[in-house]
C-alpha cells in the first residue's frame, strides 16, 4: 500500500525494562573473589596448545581440551602492556543502567605481565594522542573495603 | 555439494534512514514482491522459507511468528536466523543447505533490519559477559576500532587510506538507487568527520539502516526451467572464533601466538578446495561486508587476496574501484548501507546482479563469470561464498 | 557435570536490560489506530480473493497473499471465542490479578480480537457471549484506547 501524504503515521514508544540474575559461573566467580580478597588478577592456561586466558576458563575454545585446574592457575599483572586501545568520543546508551555512557571514556587490550594474556579494561588516560601500542600500564585497585567482587574492583590501568 | 543450487530471483528494497511508513511485515513484502517477480514465481511456487534478522534490535521476541503472513511461511518449512552481522549471508548459506539437500526444489531467503526503532549498539552491547566485559562494550564499534588500530600498526596504514575507502564507497553508492548513503564524499571530506572513538570517525563506520532483501534459490532441474540466467552457488564456508572476552587477542600478535583471523581461516579453505591460486584474475568481483574502512584493506590480505601489507597499498592504486581490475563493493558496501538483518543477503544480491549484468549503473566494467561475496559479525565470525554465471 | 573448582557459593550478577523502542505500525495499521483514537471506531481490512474481513487490519492476506487494502467499519460488538483467567503477575505485567483475557470476533469480522474483559464476574463467563467494547476518555492511538470488552446487557 503506498502511504499517502495525509496519512498519520504512528509510531508506538515502548521501554523494555527487565530484571535479570546472571551467574558468573564458578570461573569468573573465583576470578572475581580474588580481585576482592587478594587483589590479585589470575590466568589459567590451556595444557595442550599453551594459551592462556583471563578470567581463568574451563576449556580451551580452540583445541577443546579442559584447561588447568585451580591449583595451576597464574597470577598476571598487575603490570601490563597496551596492544590495541580506543577512545570513544561519542555517547551511547548503557544497556545494563539505561544511562548514556560518560564520554570520552578510553578502553584497552592489556597484554599482562606474566603470560601471553590480555584483559580488556579502562584506561584512566583519555587523551588518544598520549597512548600508543607499546605503553606500559598498571591495575589501580579500590581500596579493599570499597571492592565488590566485579570487574571494577580494579578501577582502571593508569600510564606509568 | 550433494545437489546444484543456483539463484533466481534477488529483489530489495531501497534502503533509508526510516521507514515510519511500514511496519517490519510490510517492509518484507516489498523485498519478497520483488524477488518473486524477478524469479517470475508465485508464493505457492515456494517450498521453504527461510529468514533473518535480529529481533532484538526491534524489541521483539521470535519476530518471524508474527511475521509468518509476510514472509509466505505458513504452512510450509523453514526456520529463522539470528547470527549478528553474518544473519544475511548465514540465512542464505542455510537456504543453500535446504536446496543441497534434495529436500526442498525453491526456498526463499528473507533479510530485513529497522533500525530505527531501536538502539541497535546498545543492543549489541549485550552480546558480552555481563560480569567482566559488558561494561566496555560500545556495540560492534569497539571491536572494530581497535583491530583498525592493529591494522595501521602492523602494515604502515594511515587514516587517509581509510578515507579513500569510504570516498570510493561513497562513488559507488551514488550509483546504485537501493544504497542508503549516496552522497559523495573526497578524502578531504571523509577526514574532516566527527570522530566516534579513536581512530574511526563517523564516515569511517557503517550507518544504520532500514531495509529488506529477498533471493529465491532453486534446484539445477527447477533452475533451468525457472530462468535464462541463473546464478550458481560454487561453495560456501562458515568460520567461527572462540569467544574471546572481547579481548579479541586472537586479532593481535601475541607472543607465541600469531594473530589468526577467521577470515584467514576461510579464505584459505575456500580459495584451496577451489583450486584458485590467482585470486586477483580468477575472482572478478567481491562483495565484502566491510563495516569499517580499514577492514576493506586488511581482510583483502586475511581472505588471501592479496599479501600481507599490500590491502591498503591496492586502494592507493584504485585496484578496488568500480572500474579497477578488482572491484571491491561496488554497490556501496556496508560502509554506506547497513540494515543488519540483509546487509549480507544484499552482498549476494548484488554479485548475483554482476554476475547477471544487471547492475545498472554501478555494474563494473570487467565481465564477471565469479564473484566472491563475504558476511561478518558476531564475535567476528566470518561466512564466505563463492558464486559463478557456470554449475561448473 | 562440570567439576567444582572450589565448593565456594556462586556469585549471581543482578543486572537490567533497559532499552527504549519506537515501533511504526505501518500505514494501513495507522489508519485503524487513528479511528480508535479520533472516532472510537473500529477498522478491518477485507480480502476481496478470500472475501474475509480481518481485524486489526494487515497487509497482506495469510491466506492467500494478496496485498489488502480496502478498509471496512465494523461494530464495537461481537461475540466471545474463547478466553482464560490469569492468577499470577509476571514481573513485566501491568494488569492486576486476577483478570480475563479474551478473543472476541467482532460483527462482520472473520477474525478473532484479543483484549481484555471487564465490568464481568470472572466466574460467569461463557463462550458464546456478547460484549461490547468500552473506549477510553482519554485516548492515544494504541490498543488500549479500547479499556475492555464488558457483556452486552442483554447477555448478562
Amino acid at each position: 500500500m503506498e502511504p499517502k501524504a495525509d496519512v498519520e503515521l504512528i509510531t508506538q514508544e515502548m521501554l523494555l525494562k527487565i530484571p535479570y540474575r546472571w551467574s558468573t559461573g564458578e570461573y569468573i566467580g573465583e576470578f572475581l573473589q580474588e580481585l576482592r580478597d587478594s587483589g590479585r588478577i589470575y590466568a589459567n592456561k590451556c595444557p595442550n596448545c599453551g594459551r592462556f586466558r583471563c578470567p581463568p576458563w574451563p576449556v580451551c575454545g580452540v583445541c577443546h581440551t579442559r584447561m588447568e585446574e585451580r591449583g595451576k592457575w597464574v597470577e598476571v599483572g598487575p603490570k601490563g602492556t597496551v596492544i590495541g586501545f580506543s577512545v570513544v568520543e561519542q555517547s551511547f546508551l548503557v544497556p545494563t543502567t539505561g544511562d548514556m555512557l560518560e564520554v570520552p571514556f578510553s578502553v584497552g587490550i592489556i597484554l599482562l605481565d606474566g603470560a601471553p594474556v590480555t584483559l580488556q579494561h579502562r584506561l584512566q588516560e583519555t587523551n588518544p594522542d598520549k597512548i600508543k601500542a607499546g605503553l606500559r600500564v598498571e591495575a589501580v585497585f579500590k581500596p579493599k573495603e570499597q571492592r565488590q567482587e566485579n570487574i571494577f574492583d580494579i578501577l582502571y590501568f593508569r600510564t606509568i | 555439494m550433494a545437489q546444484k543450487v543456483a539463484i533466481v530471483g534477488v529483489g530489495q528494497t531501497r534502503h533509508t534512514s526510516r521507514r515510519p511508513d511500514v511496519n517490519d511485515g510490510e517492509l518484507i513484502s516489498e523485498a519478497v514482491n520483488a524477488a518473486l517477480a524477478d524469479a517470475q514465481l508465485a508464493i505457492k511456487d515456494i517450498d521453504t522459507v527461510v529468514s533473518g534478522n535480529m529481533d532484538f534490535f526491534e524489541g521483539h521476541y521470535l519476530n518471524d511468528a508474527m511475521l509468518v503472513d509476510y514472509t509466505g511461511a505458513c504452512g510450509k518449512a523453514g526456520f529463522k536466523m539470528n547470527t549478528g552481522g553474518t544473519v544475511g549471508t548465514m540465512t542464505f548459506i542455510s537456504g543453500c543447505y535446504c536446496v543441497a539437500s534434495g529436500l526442498s526444489d525453491t526456498c526463499l531467503v528473507i533479510g530485513w533490519e529497522k533500525h530505527d526503532e531501536g538502539p541497535t549498539t546498545s543492543c549489541i552491547s549485550t552480546i558480552a559477559d555481563p560480569s567482566v566485559d559488558r561494561p566496555f562494550t560500545v556495540g560492534a564499534l569497539l571491536g572494530m576500532a581497535l583491530i583498525c588500530g592493529e591494522y595501521m600498526n602492523r602494515t604502515g596504514c594511515k587514516l587517509e587510506h581509510a578515507a579513500m575507502v569510504r570516498a570510493q564507497a561513497s562513488e559507488n553508492a551514488f550509483r546504485n538507487p537501493n544504497a542508503h548513503l549516496r552522497k559523495r564524499y573526497s578524502v578531504e571530506d571523509v577526514l574532516k568527520a566527527r570522530i566516534v572513538l579513536y581512530p574511526l570517525n563517523l564516515l569511517m563506520v557503517c550507518p544504520t539502516s532500514v531495509g529488506a532483501c529477498a533471493i529465491v534459490l532453486a534446484s539445477e532441474a527447477k533452475a533451468k526451467k525457472i530462468t535464462k540466467k541463473p546464478v550458481w552457488v560454487k561453495d560456501h564456508i562458515t568460520v567461527h572464533g572462540e569467544y574471546n572476552g572481547n579481548h579479541y587477542h586472537n586479532q593481535f600478535n601475541l607472543p607465541g601466538f600469531p594473530r589468526t583471523t577467521t577470515q584467514m581461516v576461510a579464505g584459505k579453505k575456500l580459495l584451496q578446495r577451489n583450486h584458485i591460486t590467482k585470486p586477483l584474475k580468477e575472482i572478478q568481483v567481491f562483495e565484502m561486508y566491510d563495516p569499517c574502512a580499514f577492514v576493506q584493506m586488511s581482510w583483502l590480505e586475511d581472505f588471501g587476496i592479496c599479501g600481507k601489507g599490500e590491502g591498503w597499498k591496492m586502494v592507493e592504486k584504485g585496484v578496488t574501484a568500480r572500474e579497477g581490475a578488482f572491484p571491491v563493493c561496488p554497490s556501496g558496501g556496508v560502509l554506506c548501507t547497513n540494515s543488519i538483518g540483509d546487509s549480507g543477503t544484499v552482498r549476494v544480491a548484488e554479485a548475483v546482479l554482476q554476475i547477471r549484468g544487471d547492475a545498472g549503473e554501478h555494474q563494473v566494467t570487467r565481465d564477471v563469470k565469479t564473484a566472491l561475496v563475504s558476511g561478518f559479525g558476531g564475535a567476528f565470525w566470518t561466512d564466505l561464498l563463492l558464486l559463478s554465471r557456470t554449475p561448473d | 557435570m562440570g567439576q567444582k573448582i572450589t565448593g565456594k557459593e556462586p556469585i549471581i550478577t543482578p543486572g537490567w536490560i533497559i532499552m527504549p523502542y519506537k515501533y511504526s505500525v505501518g500505514a494501513l495499521a495507522s489508519k485503524f489506530f487513528v479511528e480508535l483514537r479520533d472516532n472510537k471506531r473500529i477498522m478491518g481490512v477485507r480480502c476481496s480473493e478470500c472475501n474475509r474481513v480481518i481485524v486489526p487490519p494487515r497487509s497482506v492476506c495469510n491466506k492467500c497473499f494478496s496485498k489488502l487494502h480496502e478498509c471496512v467499519e465494523l461494530d464495537s460488538k461481537g461475540t466471545l471465542l474463547t478466553y482464560t483467567i490469569v492468577h499470577y503477575t509476571p514481573s513485566c505485567e501491568w494488569l492486576k490479578p486476577p483478570f480475563a483475557y479474551g478473543v472476541i470476533q467482532l460483527d462482520g469480522a472473520d477474525t478473532g480480537f484479543t483484549h481484555v474483559l471487564g465490568e464481568v464476574d470472572l466466574e460467569n463467563i461463557k463462550i458464546g457471549m456478547r460484549v461490547e467494547a468500552v473506549f477510553k476518555d482519554k485516548r492515544q492511538g494504541n490498543i488500549l484506547d479500547i479499556q475492555y470488552f464488558r457483556p452486552l446487557a442483554s447477555s448478562l
